[in-house]
């Protein structure tokens, strides 16, 4: 006999009250800390509303971000955008194709993979902020006094405290090192479905693990891929990639750091000292609206392609 | 957008060895030794002599060889003051860690976990609009909206207050609200008609039937998200600045962005160290008993919107 599944309740007024009762919160909560919040940062940025800044138009904060100026910093906003852009990059050239192979070794079971699925899933457990504390401990006392030791030289570069592309390279290599465990883990459960037989199929045909992966593996994980790639995109102008755990707001000697960075740390910098109404909300409000107006039509645009021209899941 | 729990790597028999995945064993080994080296290291240092006239200039700390315990020290020496200058000791900071984590958490899965059983279990279109909005919660992706939303919290007066942040986290919004709408669609009706057939009311159901079959689930979300809260300290660092948190209070120390005790603590690696193997512990304690929770098997598909 068929098994019903998805017969709902929904016939009673009782059952409408109920309903209703669970959504209650949910809906209060979603009504004020998503729908009103998105309608007063159109408010902020468009200057509108009881805390607009008198003697500015609707268009002001506007026009600095277009102008690329900031009313507190002397750099321009299209580098950040830059920034953002080239480190999104960077990152996802070396964690993607990583995590990919990492998960392959684990979801086919060779030597060692729970062990390695255990340590590539412990730094997501400690948290960034205590992975940085361990490795700015380590790299600014012991591993500068080491080099200096060793190569009888004060010129020892800092790898967190010098100029901006080493350093960033070296932020970008600790992101990733720190951020394998979750997608790692989505990633081998995802190739885990995959058929034994499949792979015994393959092996009967003489291929080799090689293009075990590139021909039967990655095409099967590829809407899990694509899924990742378009929140990873998503997250294009929210993402501090860890800036701001490593150096709070000064990285003057970086420059201005990607746009999630610039507008965390613009707004914390008030927030901390209690002020709740300060003119740079409007600023970063009006930033966060252009960038939300850049980034909308790119993800929707490459979830198109990768849904169109990507294979399928079979 | 497909998501679903499964159980994972059975009926998978080990595979052989062979150059492509010895390559990628290697890269693994070099993880694990540059892991390995920062955790040992981390327990070396914080067991090794404060003093900063002991490790001044000495890589490794190798003129210390003698074994220091500071984890009781550092709950004397950290401390901070709030706007009202009021102490508040490490036990008021872990206290308020443990409020806000485990507080934030329960809400943050109880509230989708909620909203999930009302939009699968129930035939209404109110359940249906509400699954709409989660989803598009979820694909637009939304930049610079903290400060209004901080605006919006200091007006209502949350600003400052354990309940009031906790109640800003307790959104249905995320990937668990999915997560937690499959499970409840895919149980079968049976259970639900029989309890109704022997008269049970809307509440019984859901919390004698639908609760107890969706209680792993459940419990594998929930520590995911107090590993998250416990982590977090970027919200309380803006929403609670005069009750700290021992990750802001730990970030405060290696960026030396404000003072977090006696002036021997600040920029001291010896107690940064200890103050990380504190607020490692508790989700490593966790980690150890609920492993296979936290790395049970998340599946996700592609989306489709």
């Amino acid at each position: 006999m068929a098994r019903r599944r998805h017969k709902k309740s929904g016939n009673s007024k009782k059952d409408l009250a109920f309903h209703l009762l669970l959504l209650a919160w949910p809906v209060l909560q979603f009504a004020v800390f998503y729908i009103y919040v998105n309608i007063n940062s159109f408010a902020l940025a468009f200057n509108y509303g009881p805390d607009a800044v008198p003697n500015q138009d609707a268009f002001y904060y506007f026009r600095q971000v277009f102008a690329y100026e900031s009313t507190t910093n002397s750099y321009p906003y299209l580098k950040s955008a830059l920034i953002s852009v080239i480190l999104w990059l960077c990152s996802s050239a070396i964690s993607i194709p990583l995590a990919l192979l990492f998960a392959y070794f684990i979801s086919r079971r060779f030597l060692g993979s729970k062990f390695f699925r255990f340590i590539l899933f412990l730094p997501s457990i400690l948290s960034a902020t205590v992975m940085i504390a361990i490795f700015k401990k380590f790299n600014d006392i012991d591993l500068t006094y080491f080099l200096i030791e060793q190569t009888q030289s004060l010129d020892v570069p800092n790898l967190l405290n010098i100029y901006e592309v080493k350093t960033y390279i070296t932020i970008i290599l600790f992101d990733c090192f720190i951020g394998f465990g979750t997608t790692t883990l989505i990633y081998s459960n995802k190739m885990s479905e995959i058929s034994p037989e499949i792979f015994e199929a393959a092996q009967l045909d003489g291929i080799n693990r090689f293009r075990e992966f590139f021909n039967i593996v990655l095409p099967f994980t590829f809407p899990t891929l694509s899924t990742f790639l378009i929140t990873g995109l998503a997250s294009l102008f929210v993402n501090q990639y860890s800036l701001f755990t490593f150096f709070g707001s000064s990285i003057a000697k970086l420059g201005p750091g990607p746009i999630g960075y610039v507008i965390y740390s613009n707004i914390q910098g008030p927030a901390t000292q209690g002020i709740y109404n300060s003119a740079e909300y409007h600023q970063m409000a009006a930033l966060g609206l252009v960038c939300t107006a850049v980034i909308v039509p790119l993800v929707f645009g490459t979830r198109y392609l990768l849904e169109r021209f990507g294979p399928k899941e079979r | 957008m497909k998501i679903k729990l499964k159980k994972d790597h059975q009926n998978v028999r080990r595979s052989k060895l062979s150059i492509f995945p010895v390559i990628i064993m290697g890269i693994l080994i070099l993880y694990a030794i540059v892991l390995f080296a920062l955790l040992a290291y981390t327990v070396f240092v914080a067991t090794r002599s404060a003093k900063l006239t002991d490790f001044s200039g000495s890589y490794f700390y190798m003129k210390n060889k003698n074994f220091y315990f500071h984890l009781g020290e550092i709950f004397n020496k950290v401390y901070s003051f709030n706007s009202q200058g009021q102490k508040s000791t490490l036990f008021d900071i872990l206290g308020n860690s443990i409020i806000y984590s485990i507080g934030s958490a329960f809400l943050k899965t109880l509230v989708p976990c909620l909203a999930a059983y009302a939009c699968a279990r129930f035939n209404f279109k109110t359940g249906k609009v509400v699954y709409t909005a989660v989803l598009l919660a979820m694909i637009i992706p939304i930049v610079g909206s903290l400060p209004s939303e901080l605006k919006v919290a200091y007006g209502l007066g949350l600003v400052n207050s354990l309940p009031g942040v906790i109640m800003l986290k307790a959104n249905m919004l995320g990937l668990y609200f999915f997560v937690m709408y499959t499970t409840f669609k895919s149980m079968p009706n049976d259970y639900f008609e029989a309890a109704r057939i022997d008269g049970a009311n809307n509440f019984q159901i859901l919390f004698k039937i639908a609760f107890p079959l969706i209680k792993n689930v459940f419990l594998t979300i929930l520590l995911i998200n107090f590993v998250t809260f416990w982590n977090d300290y970027q919200t309380p660092m803006v929403y609670l600045r005069d009750k700290p948190t021992l990750g802001f209070t730990l970030w405060k120390m290696i960026t030396a962005a404000g003072a977090v005790g006696d002036s021997d603590v600040s920029n001291n690696a010896v107690y940064a160290l200890n103050m990380v193997i504190l607020s490692s512990a508790p989700v490593l304690i966790l980690f150890s008993i609920f492993k296979d929770k936290f790395m049970g098997s998340l599946t996700m598909g592609g989306v489709k919107g």
